[in-house]
């Protein structure tokens, strides 16, 4: 029984999502001008307040581009790079730095977060949109 | 993409019980993120969230392969099986996955004969799995036409493998864009091995292999977020899973106790830890016994 009732939830989680499918595409990876997208874009629905992260490995020698972005109307994406210990390597501070080019000193794991600030508006609860980050290497 | 977002919330409720429970006995694995201390002023905003897992593209593993050992060998590439027997998609999406690879190796290693041979090939595991919107005439064209541009081919096939996640993520076919990173990985490793082996020598090579440590724990929480076919899981997943267990003899060794965010030579910042990786050579041969007995039943078993 309780299964059934997931179905729902479930159905409603995807086409939530699936307003967000092409976001990428179409707002993100022009950024990446020369580098190559290197495995999977990542893309979510994000309401204030929220945060979407994921773990990518990275190769030492390689030259990386992190390019990220967002719906206008959820303000000013916080993004962030970390080891998996949170020790911080970068941080745009909200600003508008949308991308981040780097080598790593070993190949090693490392955690890219978008996070979406609280907003003051009322309603902004209702507010949600979608963010997304590429990584792309050059060759 | 957000996948399974529900059953993903679920999964962490569990998994941040776990890393409570064990976060003293383990900080370094990597699901004690969530209960780190936080540094930036994320802070106020901190609580236990799901985190979400990439895998390195086939082609970036093979050009951090040749890097490492430029030498090409035919007799490494998968043997020719006749995709039409194909009736399953995850099977299909695995063997496109190891085909990819295939071909960014032939790219790299200038090898036009084979690189126009694994394009069909391609092409037609594509068709199978409806991508040909994505992978078609047009791109084998282009790919043809810049035969001798290793760089411009690399361009081509690397967002084209891009676009080929996006449409099945579009799709929602998450299980297929899995595979072909299964796939992916599982070939560039086999092709990493053979060439540790034919090379001991090399120790470029072998931290290659060794450095799929990291890469091999992500691909495995992927997969995790689904429910493959039985005989996919039986053949595949289980043996990832072991291969994990072999990879815990490689180990970590830092260099340098400071982690860095640095500007080296040419303004290009540098970040992360520095550390090597201790193994030994019984490790590769353990790790390349069991790629290679995996890759076999991918021949005999899976296709």
């Amino acid at each position: 029984m309780r299964y059934l009732l997931l179905i729902p939830l479930l159905a409603l989680s995807f086409s939530l999502s699936a307003q967000c499918r092409k976001f990428a595409k179409e707002n993100c990876k022009e950024s990446l001008q020369n580098y190559i997208p290197s495995g999977q874009s990542n893309t979510a629905e994000l309401k204030p307040g929220e945060r979407y992260q994921f773990m990518v490995t990275f190769y030492k020698g390689q030259h990386y581009r992190v390019v990220t972005c967002s719906d206008p109307k959820l303000g000013n994406l916080q993004f962030t790079i970390r080891n998996a210990k949170r020790q911080l390597y970068y941080d745009n501070e909200g600003n508008e730095n949308r991308t981040f080019d780097f080598k790593v000193a070993s190949t090693q794991q490392l955690v890219i977060s978008l996070l979406i600030p609280k907003s003051a508006e009322a309603n902004s609860d209702e507010l949600m949109g979608c963010v997304s980050a590429i990584v792309g290497f050059r060759l | 993409m957000a996948k399974r977002p529900l059953i993903n919330h679920m999964k962490y409720i569990y998994s941040s019980i776990c890393v409570l429970f064990f976060a003293c006995s383990s900080p370094d694995k990597p699901k004690t993120i969530s209960v780190e201390t936080p540094i930036s002023k994320e802070t106020n905003h901190e609580k236990i969230e799901a985190i979400y897992y990439g895998v390195p593209s086939p082609m970036e593993t093979t050009i951090i392969l040749k890097n490492n050992c430029p030498i090409f060998s035919n007799d490494v590439l998968f043997p020719d099986i006749i995709s039409g027997h194909l009736n399953n998609k995850q099977s299909t999406a695995i063997l496109l996955g190891i085909i990819s690879a295939d071909l960014n190796y032939a790219i790299l290693s200038d090898r036009p004969h084979e690189t126009s041979i694994l394009m069909n090939k391609v092409i037609n595991l594509a068709k199978l799995l409806h991508l040909d919107a994505v992978v078609n005439e047009n791109i084998k064209q282009r790919v043809e036409n810049n035969l001798s541009n290793k760089d411009s081919m690399q361009i081509i096939i690397g967002n084209t493998f891009w676009e080929i996640e996006n449409k099945l993520k579009q799709d929602e076919n998450y299980k297929s864009s899995a595979m072909i990173i299964t796939g992916g990985w599982l070939e560039g490793i086999y092709l990493a091995c053979k060439m540790a082996k034919l090379y001991p020598e090399n120790h470029g090579i072998n931290n290659v292999v060794a450095e799929q440590k990291f890469v091999l724990e992500n691909l495995i929480e992927l997969n995790s977020e689904f429910k493959f076919d039985e005989h996919i899981h039986e053949l595949i997943i289980n043996d990832l899973i072991k291969l994990k267990s072999i990879y815990e003899n490689v180990t970590i060794e830092y260099t340098n106790p400071k982690s860095t965010s640095e500007e080296e030579n040419s303004n290009e910042i540098v970040i992360g830890n520095y550390f090597n990786l201790k193994f030994d050579v019984q490790d590769i041969e353990k790790i390349d016994n069991l790629v290679n007995e995996l890759r076999n039943k991918v021949i005999t078993q899976l296709l």
